[in-house]
């Protein structure tokens, strides 16, 4: 593969994208500056909350990701506020939107032409893109977890960096894999309406078993086909650890969506 | 030498056949004409051989090596243009440039095309006109100096003058020993620049012609209104069908030679006279409707 080439695509790919990843970036930094702000007050009412919580149907909250409720340390409250809904929500929407517009987006315009007509490989194509999401990822996740240490220090909270640590290698690998998914469909499809419909569609799917699976004990094995029920904030952000699992279903499943992708964007017509 | 060889290809979308078992070559330094009303398969076979689309069978070789497999090896040596130019919206056209001449390596000729085809490179493509989009497709095309030009449709949207210095850069690119694969339905466009050309309909090749055959099978409508009456029966020669007459007018319908018929013309004080060449689908029916 030639390594100028490549780069080329890649930097160009970068460049185009700039503006909507920095405004991204700013916006989830936005959320946790509000969040870690809120912070200590929501600690000095700990025990007030704790309290109104425990009044909620337990089958309910954990429906919601919410099985334990603690106010107490960032992480908990973090792993609630930020990495319970708005984060998994942010991500997949960059995610999905990003994969759609780098392959589907592209053969849709037409502009795959003048990158089909230059003498670079589908496979480069492929795989400049899909660097280009997957450094995106790596950036997002870094602003949108470790962003937390700097209004930590400011606002006088208490954290434990590993902890936040891991929690971006699990954000990582939720991105990854939704990543891989969207990037999937969009090699497969000429139209990006149908990669956001099919991975927007699954992820809802993946979140609504979840929910079923939590509420109804004879469906609780189903769990197992949620992103959802491998991605825990909790797990990740307070215990600071990643289960065995999680790393095999998010690996298994980027690794094989990915390849799927390059494959048949290496066969198929590229023509609008 | 053949620089183009396409061989019993086909492309089919389904239980449409699209390109349906086509075959032809072209030599080093010519200027191919591929004719055919739209839909009739041109941009289909075109796509095939820039690898875009996948053949359902047949096989593509150009500079003797096969369009699939030495994909990346070509492209270095070919330089095409769409049938509709489409542009990154957001990128200017010297960001265009800039871009094909980082992949292709080479950069010879892009100011001069610029300068030949008056082409403002610092707005964005998202603001350019029709004729704008074409001819930065077209720089886009020949910059890097290609071996194999393959342009679908080269002249679209480009008014009278543009359209004549386009023709003057393929045939100079011709000159130099680039070897010209253009699409058409514009037979008058082919007829001043091609030296062969191939004719297809419903994705069948129906004709292989050099251009001096096909100028035997031009037709033309005339129209012509005279000062005085006019005795029809001057008209009536072989090729010449009479469409419509009247005491002071006439319409003709005249299929290879003009010179005869402008003799006779010029027989009688004219008033007014036109000459429109019929379109390639009335050629078409004429000689290839079967």
């Amino acid at each position: 593969m030639a390594i100028k080439e490549f780069f080329t695509l890649f930097w160009r790919t970068v460049k185009d994208r700039k503006v909507a990843i920095i405004v991204y970036c700013l916006a989830v930094i936005a959320f946790l500056w509000m969040y870690v702000a809120l912070f200590p007050a929501f600690r000095d009412q700990s025990a007030t909350f704790n309290e109104m919580f425990k009044s909620y149907p337990q089958d309910f909250m954990k429906a919601f990701g919410v099985e334990t409720v603690n106010f107490g340390s960032i992480e908990s409250y973090l792993a609630m506020e930020q990495f319970g809904i708005i984060w998994p929500l942010m991500a997949g929407f960059l995610m999905i939107s990003l994969a759609g517009i780098m392959l589907a987006g592209e053969i849709e315009k037409g502009t795959s032409e003048i990158l089909l007509s230059r003498p670079v490989s589908r496979q480069q194509i492929f795989w400049s893109r899909y660097l280009v999401g997957i450094a995106v990822l790596i950036v997002f996740v870094f602003c949108s977890v470790m962003a937390t240490i700097p209004f930590a220090k400011i606002y006088n909270v208490d954290y434990s960096l590993n902890n936040f640590w891991t929690m971006s290698m699990a954000c990582f690998l939720f991105g990854w894999a939704i990543f891989s998914i969207a990037f999937m469909f969009s090699a497969m499809f000429s139209e990006r309406s149908r990669v956001y419909m099919l991975t927007g569609g699954l992820l809802v799917l993946m979140y609504v078993i979840k929910i079923i699976s939590a509420l109804k004990e004879s469906l609780e094995n189903l769990k197992y086909f949620s992103f959802f029920y491998y991605y825990d904030a909790n797990r990740a952000l307070v215990e600071n650890i990643i289960d065995g699992k999680v790393w095999v279903v998010f690996i298994s499943v980027a690794v094989t969506c990915t390849l799927i992708g390059m494959l048949v964007f290496r066969k198929r017509d590229v023509a609008v | 030498m053949s620089v183009i060889e396409v061989k019993n290809l086909k492309k089919y979308f389904g239980k449409t056949k699209a390109v349906d078992g086509i075959s032809f070559s072209v030599e080093k330094g010519e200027i191919f004409g591929f004719l055919g009303p739209n839909g009739a398969g041109k941009t289909t076979a075109i796509r095939c051989m820039m690898d875009f689309i996948k053949p359902t069978s047949g096989e593509i070789k150009i500079l003797d090596r096969d369009a699939q497999k030495d994909s990346v090896f070509l492209k270095e040596k070919i330089g095409y243009l769409s049938g509709t130019v489409r542009l990154y919206d957001k990128w200017t056209g010297k960001e265009h440039i800039d871009f094909i001449k980082e992949l292709n390596g080479k950069n010879n000729i892009a100011n001069d095309l610029i300068k030949r085809l008056d082409f403002d490179i610092n707005s964005k493509t998202k603001s350019l006109s029709s004729g704008n989009r074409q001819k930065l497709g077209i720089i886009m095309a020949m910059l890097c100096n290609p071996e194999v030009l393959i342009l679908d449709e080269p002249s679209m949207a480009l008014d009278p003058l543009m359209q004549h210095e386009v023709y003057h850069l393929i045939k100079e690119a011709s000159d130099k020993g680039t070897t010209v694969f253009m699409s058409s339905h514009n037979l008058a466009e082919v007829q001043k620049i091609c030296s062969r050309i191939g004719i297809i309909k419903n994705g069948k090749m129906v004709a292989m012609e050099d251009i001096s055959t096909l100028r035997q099978k031009s037709m033309y409508t005339i129209n012509i209104s005279f000062e005085n009456e006019i005795n029809s029966s001057d008209f009536k020669l072989d090729g010449i069908e009479i469409i419509k007459e009247m005491p002071k007018e006439i319409s003709l319908g005249v299929k290879g030679d003009l010179n005869p018929i402008i003799k006779k013309i010029s027989n009688y004080r004219i008033k007014d006279l036109d000459i429109e060449p019929a379109s390639l689908e009335e050629i078409f029916l004429e000689y290839y409707g079967n």
